[in-house]
């Protein structure tokens, strides 16, 4: 089957997969194998199901929620080698690609033409195509064009019980049920996705972008609000508080003005003449909450320098503490005001430092908080804070997660979103596809067979 | 709580989701929508009628980018996701797939679950709102729908396309557009979509393309199919929701 260095096990390798980038819960695994080819894929599968060894799929392992931990061990499939762009079809802005391909490769891939894949999680130049579909990853220009979903054609699985699938069409759409719209955003538990025709989409022909420096959190979130409200759709609407500035400010000695207390990254991009009068539109508004510094791009280089800050924020995290655990959750934008105090409210509560660094324009917050995972009181506080913003964002009528996933980090949480028919709901689509227990465990449905035991053994380990 | 939401069970016990709108299952008065005007998201009874909704919407200045390539008045929110068919503003606004963000939904054992949330971004769950969308009420009967409109100042309303008797609409390859607009009884096209509507089934039809009729109803894979029933099978194992289309 697999052999070489195909298949590892080991301390290194328990250690180096026993998590994802959510560190909090750890579970190694009995081995990590790293097929090359969809049969390989299939071939493990079957050994698995054969053999009653849980499996559990990996892209790149940045995962926010726990989802390729091996929370029952066995073995972790990695689709990292699966790294090949199979074919491009640029006339019909369609490419078929594996599933480790990283997301940023596909755009490269046809960046020549004028084309790219849209969805663009922060970790995109690692992350990989399987992971994004996994995940359903969103990232900050998903306020114009959506999370992955849309932009998948077709899936290829093999599902949990070793069978070689094709769900979706080459063209949009189409009569009768999607089934690709369940696989995409299924956590690895409808099965291991092996290759995907993706959509691409135009690069706009014009952008525009602005940083805005406001003094309160307070005017930040209502000039979000009110940007929103107008009916205007920037292609990006993002947050930073004034712990995320220091630091950046610490790391990469990124100066603002002093008493910033948010910074806000707005882009409107499409055709040139759209893009002028909403730009010019969301400039006044933005102009209406008296920002401490308003700076408009003036050709790309100045672009990509007001990116800066967003795109090594979470980079620069590191500085602040040994360890950071990003929260996600979403609220109906127009609550963003009364949310952010909420947030920092519980932070102060628990001790613990918060930074918020997130796509207000969709509601999707960020708490990052930092702090040192080997104090076991530290580590519950930052439990007990996220569940209690995470509770707090569904009593304003908003979800448990808008990109990172229920993973095994809020599998006890779905029970406050969701009664318990809406559950018998989720566990009939996960049978449909997955009747048995080895794909994925423990993972996004509370309550699995054989997982409640081993919850305290994941948080025990967490050292 | 059924009877709040707008649903109602037709006389025998079984659920009809869907057929004439004499038929449907849902009551003709359904509770007022509930619309978040800055927020872009209207909850809304599956059994309003599209224009009903699209005139709730306009003094908020919203709208639903929905225009149907053939008008088809008094059809109900329901019945266009269970058929899914094309758009004339899919192209710039997409479709049901994506402004479907979460929902209450009648399964045939009549309990009543809910999925997805009421913004418009969660991935907490499966997407077992999707469910409803191109099924034809055959597993799950859509009750309240959680819908993404947009500012209606952004909409640019096409004119209708006037036809009566019956139509098929079929999708291929942008690079197969071009002879695919060639076929005879040729209504309408979409450069943009690669779609056009005929008023004969196609005769066209390349390897990466696809039709259905007027009802949402046309050729699926082999697995697409297969599975289908399978979930037919899982969701109403006593038939008592609409079959599977042949």
């Amino acid at each position: 089957m697999l052999t070489g260095d195909a298949v590892r096990w080991g301390a290194a390798v328990d250690r180096a997969y026993d998590c994802d980038a959510y560190t909090v819960d750890r579970s190694a695994p009995a081995a990590v194998v790293l097929p090359s080819t969809e049969q390989e894929v299939q071939a493990v599968v079957r050994w698995c199901v054969a053999s009653r060894v849980p499996f559990t799929p990996r892209g790149a392992g940045t995962g926010l929620s726990g989802g390729a931990m091996p929370a029952l061990g066995g073995v972790v499939i990695s689709t990292k080698r699966l790294n090949r762009i199979l074919e491009v079809d640029l006339p019909n802005q369609r490419l078929h690609a594996e599933a480790g391909v990283t997301n940023s490769a596909l755009s490269k891939a046809v960046a020549h033409a004028g084309l790219h894949f849209a969805p663009d999680p922060s970790s995109q130049t690692v992350s990989t195509l399987g992971g994004n579909i996994a995940e359903n990853s969103g990232g900050p220009h998903t306020l114009k064009y959506g999370v992955t979903a849309p932009h998948i054609l077709t899936v290829r699985v093999v599902s949990p019980n070793g069978e070689m699938q094709e769900f979706g069409r080459r063209v949009v759409g189409g009569p009768g049920p999607a089934w690709e719209r369940l696989v995409v955003g299924s956590e690895g538990l409808l099965g291991v996705v092996v290759s995907a025709w993706v959509h691409l989409t135009p690069v706009p022909k014009a952008v525009q972008t602005v940083l805005v420096a406001l003094p309160t959190i307070r005017a930040a979130s209502d000039a979000v609000a009110s940007v929103i409200a107008s009916g205007i759709v920037p292609a990006a609407l993002e947050m930073m508080d004034r712990n995320i500035l220091m630091a950046l400010k610490v790391a990469f000695g990124l100066e603002f003005p002093a008493d910033t207390a948010a910074l806000l990254l707005l882009e409107c991009d499409g055709e040139p003449k759209q893009v002028e009068e909403d730009f010019a539109r969301m400039l006044a508004i933005l102009k209406g909450f008296a920002p401490l510094e308003l700076r408009v791009a003036s050709d790309e280089a100045e672009r990509k320098s007001l990116w800066t800050a967003r795109k090594k924020g979470i980079g620069a995290m590191g500085r602040l503490a040994p360890t950071i655990v990003t929260h996600d959750g979403v609220i109906p934008p127009s609550t963003l005001p009364d949310m952010l105090e909420f947030v920092y409210a519980v932070a102060a509560r628990e001790g613990i430092g918060v930074a918020n660094l997130f796509h207000a324009g969709d509601g999707n917050l960020h708490p990052c908080f930092y702090f040192d995972d080997r104090d076991p009181k530290q580590v519950e506080s930052v439990v007990r804070a996220g569940e209690e913003i995470m509770r707090k964002c569904l009593e304003l009528g908003g979800s448990l997660t808008g990109e990172h996933g229920i993973g095994v980090e809020k599998v006890g949480l779905m029970h406050a979103m969701f009664g318990p028919e809406d559950m018998a709901l989720q566990r009939r689509v996960k049978e449909l596809f997955n009747p048995d227990t080895l794909c994925n465990p423990c993972k996004l449905i509370p309550d699995q067979k054989g997982c409640v035991e081993h919850m305290v053994r994941w948080r025990g380990v967490a050292t | 709580m059924l009877e709040t939401l707008g649903a109602k069970l037709k006389p025998g016990g079984a659920w009809q989701a869907f057929g004439t709108v004499d038929e449907a299952c849902w009551d003709s008065s359904p509770p007022q929508p509930v619309v978040s005007k800055d927020d872009f998201i209207v909850t809304v009874s599956a059994g309003m009628r599209l224009d009903d909704l699209q005139a709730h919407l306009e003094p908020f200045g919203l709208a639903l980018p929905f225009v149907p390539i053939v008008p088809s008045p008094g059809r109900r929110l329901g019945e266009w996701i269970g058929q899914n068919v094309p758009h004339q503003l899919e192209g710039t606004f997409r479709s049901w797939r994506d402004w479907v963000l979460g929902g209450t939904m009648l399964l045939s054992d009549g309990s009543v679950a809910r999925s997805g949330a009421r913004v418009t971004k969660s991935v907490a769950g499966f997407d077992a709102h999707q469910l409803p969308i191109g099924t034809h009420g055959t597993l799950v009967v859509p009750v309240e729908l959680h819908l993404r409109v947009v500012a209606a100042s952004r909409v640019a309303w096409p004119a209708p396309v006037q036809h009566s008797g019956p139509f098929w609409i079929q999708r291929v390859l942008r690079t197969d557009f071009e002879a695919a607009c060639q076929q005879s009884g040729l209504l309408w096209s979409d450069p943009e979509t690669a779609t056009c509507a005929l008023s004969q089934r196609p005769g066209f039809c390349p390897e990466h393309s696809w039709w259905m009729d007027e009802r949402g109803v046309g050729p699926l894979s082999p697995l697409q199919r297969e599975t289908w029933l399978r979930a037919k099978a899982q969701f109403d194992p006593d038939g008592r929701l609409a079959g599977v289309p042949e």
